[in-house]
C-alpha cells in the first residue's frame, strides 16, 4: 500500500500513516489520525489526549531523553494496540507530545519504503 | 423506642445487653458507634486480612470488603439494632451494603459489607468508629430470636467468603470502574488544567504497583535479571523477555486493567526521542 507525504502539515513533506488506535480488547473507543514517521524514535510518542480518550491506563515508566541527549523526564507508558492498514500490533507507548509519532519500536514490525523524490511511503 | 446514651450504658450494667470491650468514647448520644475489627477481606486482595496486624484495612477503588467489628454484641429478644455507616465514610465514597437489621436474640460480631465507589483508597483503621449502632427496646419479646447462620460469628470464615458472587467485582463496581478510568476523556473540552491533575488520582492503583515493583526489585535483581516482570495485586505474576509480548499475555489472561511491567536492571529504562517536537510536558511520573 502506498501513502502520500503530508505536505499541508509538514515542510518540508513528512511521510505519514493512517492509524487507529484502541485498549487491546475493545474497540469501544477508538481514535484514528495520520500519524508521523520518526525512524530517530526509540518508541511512539503519544499526546495524552488520544490516550485518554481511548481509556488506556499506564503500564510502565521510562526516562525520555531528548535532542542532545538532554533529560526530558521519566514518564508513563502504555500499551495500546495499534491497527496499520489492517494489521494489529500490540505497542507501548509515551505520553509526550502534540502529535502521534511513529517510533521503531512499532515501524520495525513493518517493511516501510520512503521515496522523497516521489513523496511516497510504501507499506507492506 | 431508640435508647439514648444514658439507658445504654443501665441496660449494659444490668445485664439486659452485652457490647463487649465497651467504650465511653464511643457512645454517642442515642447510638454505639462499633470499631473496625480484627479480620476484613477484600475481593482484590482474595483473602482474610489480619487488621490487627496490619493496623489497617486498604479498600481500593472499586473494590468490595467485608470488615469485621471489634465489638461483640449479645441482644435480648426484646431488643433490635439497626447500624448504618458513620458519615465520614460516606462522604469518603464507601457505600455499607449489609444490615441495617441486628436481629432480637443475636449474638457475635457483626461482619459488614463494603463497595468503595470513590477513584481513591479507603483506609480503615483498625479500633476506628466507622458504624453507628442505634439499640430499639420492643413491645414484647420475639417469640423466636435469631437463629440464623451468622449467629455466634467471631470470624470471617470461609463460608462467609464463598457466600460472596464469583464475579471479580459486580455489575456496579465494574461500571464505577470503567467510569473512573474514563474520566479524563468524560472532562469538558476546553477546560484547563486538561488531563494531567485528575490521573493522578486514578493513578494511584499503579502507583502501589509500581511501588510493589521497586520493593521486589532486590530479590528479582537475584533471580529474573535482564527480564521483564508484571506486578499485578503488589505481586510479581508474570516474567518474559519481551515487554510488548509480556503485556499481551497480561491482559489476555486477566483482562485490561492495572498492573506495573519492569525491567529488572540496576538502571532505568530508558528511551530516545531526539525530535524538536517533544518537550518537557505535564504527563510526567
Amino acid at each position: 500500500m502506498t501513502y502520500d507525504y503530508d505536505n499541508n502539515r509538514y515542510n518540508p513533506p513528512a511521510p505519514v500513516l493512517p492509524v487507529t488506535i484502541r485498549i487491546p480488547g475493545s474497540n469501544a473507543k477508538q481514535v484514528t489520525t495520520d500519524a508521523l514517521v520518526d525512524t530517530g524514535a526509540d518508541m511512539v510518542c503519544c499526546p495524552k489526549a488520544f490516550i485518554d480518550a481511548v481509556g488506556a491506563q499506564p503500564a510502565s515508566t521510562r526516562q525520555v531523553f531528548g535532542v542532545n541527549h538532554a533529560f526530558i523526564d521519566t514518564c508513563y507508558t502504555y500499551f495500546i494496540e495499534f491497527e496499520i492498514a489492517g494489521t494489529k500490533k500490540l505497542v507501548e507507548v509515551v505520553a509526550l507530545g502534540q502529535e502521534l509519532i511513529l517510533g521503531r519500536n512499532l515501524m520495525n514490525e513493518f517493511a516501510i519504503k520512503l521515496n522523497g523524490r516521489s513523496q511516497k511511503l510504501s507499506f507492506e | 423506642m431508640i435508647l439514648v446514651d444514658e439507658e445504654i450504658k443501665k441496660a449494659l450494667h444490668s445485664g439486659e445487653f452485652e457490647i463487649s470491650d465497651f467504650s465511653e468514647q464511643c457512645l454517642q448520644p442515642a447510638s454505639y458507634d462499633l470499631r473496625i475489627g480484627e479480620e476484613g477481606f477484600t475481593l482484590l486482595v482474595g483473602k482474610v486480612i489480619p487488621i490487627q496486624n496490619e493496623g489497617a484495612l486498604e479498600i481500593q477503588p472499586g473494590d468490595f470488603a467485608l470488615v469485621m467489628t471489634h465489638e461483640k454484641l449479645r441482644l435480648p429478644t426484646n431488643m433490635v439494632g439497626h447500624f448504618g455507616l458513620r458519615s465520614l465514610y460516606a462522604r469518603m465514597g464507601l457505600l455499607l451494603t449489609s444490615g441495617p437489621q441486628v436481629d432480637p436474640g443475636f449474638e457475635g460480631k457483626l461482619i459488614v459489607g463494603l463497595v468503595n465507589f470513590s477513584s481513591q483508597s479507603a483506609i480503615l483503621k483498625y479500633l476506628e468508629p466507622f458504624c453507628s449502632l442505634e439499640l430499639h427496646r420492643l413491645g414484647r419479646h420475639a417469640s423466636v430470636g435469631y437463629q440464623g447462620p451468622y449467629q455466634a460469628q467471631e470470624h470471617i470464615t470461609k463460608k462467609v467468603i464463598d457466600n460472596i458472587p464469583k464475579e471479580q467485582f459486580p455489575l456496579a463496581v465494574m461500571l464505577v470502574r470503567q467510569l473512573v478510568a474514563a474520566s479524563p476523556s468524560l472532562r469538558p473540552l476546553g477546560t484547563q488544567p486538561s488531563h494531567w491533575v485528575e490521573p493522578h488520582k486514578m493513578l494511584s492503583a499503579f502507583q502501589r504497583e509500581k511501588t510493589a515493583f521497586e520493593q521486589l526489585m532486590p530479590q528479582l535483581l537475584k533471580t529474573h535479571h535482564g527480564q521483564y516482570v508484571v506486578v499485578r495485586g503488589e505481586t510479581a505474576v508474570l516474567f518474559g523477555m519481551d515487554k510488548a509480548e509480556l503485556a499481551k499475555e497480561a491482559y489476555d489472561k486477566w483482562g485490561y486493567g492495572v498492573l506495573y511491567i519492569g525491567l529488572v536492571e540496576e538502571q532505568p529504562e530508558v528511551m530516545h526521542i531526539p525530535t524538536p517536537k517533544i518537550v518537557k510536558n505535564h504527563n510526567d511520573v
